[in-house]
């Protein structure tokens, strides 16, 4: 379970390790560029070595537990406690996965009544301000891109 | 791949040159782009479908295969190919991943915390 802190630091290794990969990446290309094969075939060790992080992805993705949202919203309501209790690390019974159940319980019930909601409404300034809010996302993602330092990345080395 | 296809390993096996081939070099690494947008975008869809951790499997099956095709091919058209496939599975595992991540991510509650001990 996560603080408002603790969110922001999870936020952070992720940036971290994402760059940490693309450094390791890096010397591993380097390292491999400096030995010969005479058939010129160690530029795919580089390559097939992602394999190794899928396969880890792969391993740990069956002992992750789906997200109780998902499982309230398409009536898998006591799977969603099974996950909450797991997560809290308490009964199903206690009272603290009994209310983060009915909080998630609720909003699935404000979206059936206000309905899923449609692809157009990203577009729709509204009370919402959904535009503006897509614009700004769009936005701070292409700027980034835009800033060149994908290049700089990609050829400098 | 940055670091891979300006070398001559690389660009020997496919017969490329640097200068002669920068726009079709320069295909061969934004092509994963394309293959991560349609990843992402789609994901929307099939992972309401599938549940959110089905999905990533789903993506990393992708992701696998492309990069098992990248690192085995000798052929242009085909490391093509195998970089549309892994980019879909990224496009796919990194859309949903974060997504899984919040949702078991539960907001604080230090007041039931410290009453119902």
């Amino acid at each position: 379970m996560s603080t408002p802190k603790s969110r922001g630091r999870a936020l952070c290794i992720q940036l971290t390790t994402l760059n940490f990969g693309i450094m390791l990446s890096y010397w591993i290309n380097y390292g491999f560029n400096s030995i010969e094969t005479p058939q010129k075939w160690h530029w795919r060790v580089p390559v097939a070595l992602q394999l190794t992080f899928i396969l880890t992805l792969l391993l740990l993705v069956g002992s992750i537990p789906e997200s109780p949202r998902y499982l309230t919203c398409h009536g898998h309501e006591d799977a969603a406690k099974v996950v909450l209790s797991r997560l809290v690390d308490r009964r199903i019974e206690d009272p603290l996965v009994l209310t983060t159940f009915v909080e998630i319980q609720e909003s699935v019930k404000q979206e059936v009544l206000h309905g899923r909601g449609h692809w157009y409404e990203i577009w729709q300034p509204g009370r919402d301000q959904t535009r503006r809010r897509f614009l700004l996302a769009c936005g701070i993602q292409a700027a980034q891109q835009l800033g060149g330092v994908n290049a700089l990345i990609c050829k400098l080395p | 791949m940055g670091g891979i296809v300006n070398n001559s390993p690389f660009l020997d096996t496919f017969h490329l040159d640097t200068k002669a081939n920068a726009g079709l070099i320069g295909t061969i690494v934004a092509v994963y782009e394309i293959g991560c947008f349609f990843g992402a975008l789609t994901s929307a869809w099939y992972a309401e479908i599938l549940g959110r951790r089905r999905t990533v499997v789903f993506g990393s099956c992708w992701l696998l295969v492309g990069a098992i095709v990248q690192a085995s091919t000798s052929n242009i058209a085909v490391l093509i190919v195998g970089r549309i496939v892994s980019g879909f599975g990224m496009g796919a595992t990194n859309s949903t991943l974060p997504v899984l991540q919040v949702h078991q991510h539960l907001p604080a509650r230090d007041d039931l915390l410290t009453s119902s001990g």
